[in-house]
C-alpha cells in the first residue's frame, strides 16, 4: 500500500470550468418554444405506445423509445410535485437567490416539468400546490418565457 | 432531415455550464510538486520490472501494469538540465472560441518543448515550455535547463518551471 507520510503537506488545486454554449432545439423543441412565443400555449407530446404525455415534448420515446409526433395542448395549471429553495448563486442560474425551483405536473401531462415558482412565500410551498403559469410579455422562445409557476387564486380545500 | 416544410422556426437554447471543484495530485505527484516548489529538484519514479523512468511519476507503469511501491529504491532524482528530443511552434489558438468569436492572431508563443531531464531514460519525456521563441535556433538534441521561478512564487505546480532555456556551451 502507498500511503503518505504523516507529515507530508498534501496540495489541493482548486479547479473551475466554464462554457458557454448553445445547442440547437430540434424540431420538436423548436415546436414547444415557438408554441410558447407565440400562442402562450404549453405543448406536450403523447406516446401511442406508452399512451403518456411528455412534457415538454420530446421527439424519442424515452420509455418505448417510438417515434412522436402526436402534439397536443396541455393546460396551464398544474400541480407542485416537488421544490428546492435556492439560496446559492450560480452563474448558470436564471434568477437570484433566493429563488424556487420547482417541478411541476401540468394538467394533460404524465411527466413533470422543471420550473420557477413565484408569487409565492416559502412556508406557503407545499407538495400538491396548484399552480398556473405566469407568461411574459416580451417572448422570444426561450422556456422562460414562462416568467415563473404562482399559486392558483383557488385554493384547494 | 428535410427543412423547409413549413414546420415553424428551429430555435436555438442558450446554455452556459459552470463547475468548481477541489483536486489533490494523488501520492506521487504531490511529492514530485512539493520537491519542486521547495527544493528545486525533479523526481521520477523507476518502473521495478522494466526499468523505465517515469517522468511526471505514475503509480503503475503504462506498459508492464505493475504497481510502482513507494520505496526508497524507485525514486530517482533527475537534472536540472536536459536534451530537448523535439518540440512545436505554437501558433495560436487551432480554432476560433464559438463563444467569444476570439482568436489570438498576431501573438508569439513560446514552442513547447519535449525535454528529456538528465537521468531519465528513453521513456522519460516532459512537455514544457521553451524561452527561445525563434524556432530556428532550436533542434532535437540541443542541450536545455529550467528556470525556476522566485521561491515566494512557486506554488506547487509545473508553471513553477518558468521555462526551458537554452544551455549555452561550456557554461
Amino acid at each position: 500500500m502507498n500511503i503518505p507520510k504523516e507529515d507530508e503537506e498534501i496540495l489541493v488545486s482548486e479547479r473551475n470550468f466554464d462554457s458557454i454554449f448553445s445547442y440547437t432545439a430540434g424540431r420538436t423543441r423548436s415546436k414547444f418554444l415557438t408554441e410558447i412565443r407565440d400562442n402562450k400555449k404549453i405543448l406536450g407530446i403523447r406516446c401511442p405506445n406508452c399512451n403518456l404525455v411528455w412534457v415538454p415534448p420530446r421527439s424519442t420515446c424515452i420509455k418505448c423509445f417510438a417515434h412522436l409526433k402526436d402534439f397536443l395542448e396541455v393546460g396551464k395549471t398544474g400541480t407542485v410535485k416537488t421544490y428546492s429553495i435556492i439560496n446559492i448563486a450560480q452563474p448558470f442560474y436564471p434568477d437570484k437567490p433566493p429563488f424556487i425551483f420547482g417541478v411541476i405536473q401540468l394538467d394533460g401531462a404524465d411527466n413533470g416539468l422543471v420550473h420557477l415558482l413565484g408569487e409565492v412565500e416559502p412556508e406557503d410551498l407545499k407538495i400538491g400546490l396548484r399552480v398556473e403559469a405566469v407568461f411574459k410579455e416580451e417572448r422570444i422562445g426561450s422556456i422562460l418565457d414562462i416568467k415563473h409557476f404562482k399559486p392558483t387564486a383557488i385554493k384547494r380545500s | 432531415m428535410k427543412t423547409g416544410d413549413n414546420q415553424g422556426d428551429l430555435l436555438r437554447v442558450p446554455h452556459r455550464i459552470t463547475l468548481t471543484w477541489r483536486e489533490p495530485a494523488g501520492l506521487f505527484l504531490n511529492r514530485m510538486f512539493l520537491k519542486m516548489r521547495d527544493k528545486e529538484e525533479l523526481w521520477a519514479v523507476k518502473c521495478p520490472s522494466c526499468r523505465r523512468v517515469l517522468f511526471p511519476p505514475e503509480i503503475v507503469c503504462g506498459m508492464c501494469k505493475v504497481r510502482i511501491e513507494d520505496k526508497k529504491e524507485n525514486w530517482v532524482q533527475l537534472g536540472n538540465q536536459g536534451t530537448l528530443i523535439n518540440f512545436y511552434k505554437v501558433t495560436g489558438s487551432r480554432e476560433v472560441d464559438p463563444s467569444t468569436g476570439w482568436h489570438p492572431r498576431g501573438q508569439t508563443f513560446n514552442p513547447i518543448g519535449f525535454i528529456r531531464p538528465d537521468g531519465g531514460n528513453e521513456w522519460t519525456v516532459l512537455a514544457h515550455i521553451l524561452e527561445e521563441t525563434d524556432p530556428s535556433k532550436l533542434y532535437p538534441g540541443i542541450r536545455v535547463r529550467a528556470i525556476w521561478k522566485p521561491k515566494e512564487e512557486r506554488q506547487g505546480l509545473m508553471s513553477d518551471i518558468k521555462f526551458w532555456r537554452i544551455l549555452e556551451e561550456k557554461e
